[in-house]
């Protein structure tokens, strides 16, 4: 699993929390901007997940396989999961959903690193 | 008529809820499955905290008056449960060789198991109906 696709997914999710944690500060509802981060966000996360899969089925499998499985799903999913959720809450309060899911990836990224076994 | 739980910042605690649910059940499932004799108290109080995640989302996202009491009962038993646990986990470590969602006061979660029942007992009590204005 390159490590330039772990620090790409990390930057980009930080760069969407601080977004939309800047938006809820200003009392903002989840734009036009978060969605563009969220979609960048999601397009990241499968990009990781696909290169790890494509090491696994290269011969490098994980440490633990259920564990990865389950962060590989959680971290694919849960951008878009958020998105969902903060538009069902037109308020400042669908932004924090956003930058609350958006600052749980990069721990998604790490834990995916460790049961990966780079 | 109470002010609605299930929105504005509810509906933060239902997300982040329904995510420490998910987590929680799946890793618990897990343990049970492929390792329960390592740590089998460990591993029950994990599954404990996955039952209570999803019972306590369930009643946040109904938000009416049975809900709400499911809701205040779960973050009760969360918080008594996480302070009994990180305190035990801290004094006696070898009751639990392995972490569970509790263990040093929820530090593998980034202290969330602790932050959310406090952050969820205030939110049902701001929202009361006698104290609503």
């Amino acid at each position: 699993m390159p490590a330039v696709l772990s620090t790409a997914t990390t930057v980009v999710a930080l760069l969407l929390a601080a977004l939309a944690l800047l938006a809820a500060a200003r009392d903002r509802a989840p734009d036009r901007v978060q969605l563009i981060g969220t979609v960048v966000v999601s397009i990241a996360a499968v990009v990781l997940v696909g290169a790890a899969v494509a090491s696994w089925i290269g011969g490098h499998s994980p440490r633990e396989t259920t564990t990865f499985l389950g962060y590989a799903l959680t971290m694919v999913l849960l951008p878009a999961g958020a998105w969902i959720v903060g538009k069902m809450e037109p308020t400042r309060f669908g932004s924090v959903i956003i930058g609350v899911a958006a600052l749980i990836v990069p721990v998604l990224v790490l834990r995916i690193g460790q049961v990966f076994g780079a | 008529m109470p002010k609605p739980v299930n929105t504005g910042l509810g509906r933060v605690l239902v997300f982040v809820y329904g995510l420490f649910a998910v987590a929680a059940t799946c890793r618990a499932t897990v343990q049970i499955i492929m390792k329960f004799g390592e740590a089998p108290v460990s591993y029950l109080l994990s599954a404990l905290a996955a039952v209570l995640y999803i019972v306590a989302t369930v009643g946040l996202v109904r938000g009416d008056a049975g809900g709400r009491r499911l809701a205040q009962a779960c973050f009760t038993v969360e918080l008594v449960g996480v302070l009994a646990v990180g305190t035990l986990s801290v004094l006696q470590p070898q009751d639990f060789p392995d972490a569970t969602v509790w263990s040093g006061f929820g530090e593998g979660y980034g202290y969330l198991p602790l932050v959310l029942p406090v952050l969820g007992l205030i939110w049902l009590r701001r929202k009361a109906p006698v104290t609503a204005s």
